[in-house]
This record gives C-alpha cells, sequence and structure tokens, in this order.
C-alpha cells in the first residue's frame, strides 16, 4: 500500500489496525528500519517516538507536521 | 526454356539469422540434456529441477554534486539503502542513508593520497625508533649516575669511619 496513493490513505484512516496489518505483511516494507521502527512503536504505543519520527521526517523533508496536517486537509476541502 | 546455372551456389553468402535462445532457455536445454544423459538411479535423486540463484548485485544510487548542500531528502531512498554523493572536483564522497527513527545520517570521506599515507606510516616508524633510542640514552645515564653516587658513598663512608674514632679517642683522652 502505498502513501501516495490518496485511497490508501483513506483507507488508512479509515481502519488504522488493517491498515498496520497490510504493512506488516508488506516483507518488502518490513526490510526498511525506519518502517520496522515505525511497527515496533506502534505495538509499544510509543505516541511520543512516533511523533519524534514523524517531526524527524518533517524536518528532513524541510516541512513540519502541522504544514502536512494542512495539506492532508486541504486535499478534503477540511482547509 | 530453363536457364542453365553454372554456379549451383550464390556466389554472396546470405545471411541466415539463427535464433539463439536467451540465457535461461539456454540453461533448461543443458538441464535436458544433462538429466538425459544421467543414469536412471541417479536421474531418480534429480527429480527437482535444479533452480539457479541469480545474485542480484547491489545497485549504487547516488550523484555527482558541486556541493553537499544540493541533496534533497527525496535523493535519499528510503528503503534503507545508501545513497552515495561525490563531490564533482572528488574532494569529498558522502554517503546518506535515512536511520530508523526519521532522521538522514550523512557519513563523509576524505581522500587519502597513497603516498601521503606510506610517508605517514614511515614518520611514526621513525618516532618509534628515536623514543627507543632515547630511552636506552636515558636509561645509560641514570645507571652511571648510580655508579657515582654509590661510590660517592663509599668514599664518604670511608673518609668518616676515621674521624669518627679520632673522635672518639680525643674523647677518651679528656
Amino acid at each position: 500500500m502505498e502513501m501516495n496513493n490518496p485511497l490508501g490513505l483513506i483507507q488508512a484512516l479509515q481502519n488504522p489496525q488493517a491498515f498496520m496489518q497490510n504493512i506488516m505483511a508488506n516483507s518488502q516494507l518490513m526490510q526498511n528500519p525506519m518502517a520496522q521502527n515505525a511497527v515496533e512503536m506502534y505495538r509499544k504505543g510509543d505516541t511520543a517516538g512516533l511523533k519524534r519520527m514523524a517531526e524527524n521526517l518533517c524536518k528532513e523533508r524541510g516541512t513540519t507536521p502541522q504544514e502536512v496536517q494542512n495539506m492532508v486537509m486541504g486535499h478534503f476541502g477540511m482547509r | 526454356m530453363p536457364m542453365y546455372n553454372p554456379y549451383p551456389y550464390p556466389a554472396v553468402p546470405t545471411y541466415q539469422p539463427q535464433y539463439q535462445p536467451p540465457m535461461q532457455d539456454r540453461l533448461a536445454q543443458l538441464q535436458g540434456q544433462y538429466q538425459a544423459t544421467m543414469p536412471q538411479n541417479q536421474q531418480m535423486s534429480v527429480q527437482q529441477p535444479i533452480q539457479m540463484q541469480y545474485i542480484q548485485q547491489p545497485q549504487m544510487i547516488g550523484r555527482y554534486v558541486n556541493d553537499f548542500t544540493e541533496i534533497t531528502a527525496n535523493d535519499v531512498p528510503m528503503d534503507g539503502r545508501s545513497a552515495v554523493f561525490v563531490k564533482s572536483d572528488m574532494s569529498e564522497i558522502q554517503t546518506r542513508a535515512w536511520s530508523a527513527d526519521g532522521k538522514i545520517i550523512p557519513i563523509t570521506f576524505k581522500p587519502v593520497l597513497a603516498e601521503q599515507n606510506e610517508n605517514k606510516e614511515k614518520q611514526e616508524n621513525l618516532k618509534i625508533d628515536l623514543s627507543d633510542e632515547s630511552t636506552k640514552a636515558f636509561m645509560k645515564r641514570f645507571d652511571d649516575i648510580s655508579d657515582r653516587l654509590e661510590k660517592m658513598e663509599k668514599s664518604i663512608s670511608k673518609q668518616s669511619a676515621p674521624t669518627s674514632r679520632a673522635r672518639k679517642g680525643a674523647d677518651g683522652d679528656e
């Protein structure tokens, strides 16, 4: 499941549990250390760690979580 | 009237394209030939086709850059592999990879000329040799000094012994 696909994103928002199961079933994705870490943090319920990872990712891409949130909201006309 | 052709074969050889099977087909063909030549009892153990394992060569991701500031997050793959960036003047090479916590970790490699490296090793060896020699010289000096001190101690004790006797004698006379 690709996050670039808006349909995938909608499905992820509708059923995060199933979304995570899909991710875990994807062996290619699970070879990625970042995905492994994210899944592990999700399993442990480490929301602070996930937040930190999201912030790091945004920082590396020259944006902020707030901007990303606004962009996603804008896609759904919820700005 | 049928024309008589004195040359039964064409003077210019015609190009007949031959079909060359792809590598896998060729391998399957060879495998078939091999199995056909195998004795029956051995063939039973080799029923399953031999699966050829192709070792996938790791592909290098990266590009030449004038400066490392040109590199964006999109240049670094998110599948765990490292991207290699080479400065166009070859002064530095940098690898960048996403870490597990969502940060890009750069590692910089700087060139070292082989001759310089050899010279450095020689210099280090020289330093070690010099230090050994200097310690030997110091130890010799220390030995000399300790010998002199022993001699001086002996001479002082010899000198002090008769004087103490003389003093005792002088005290007894009084």
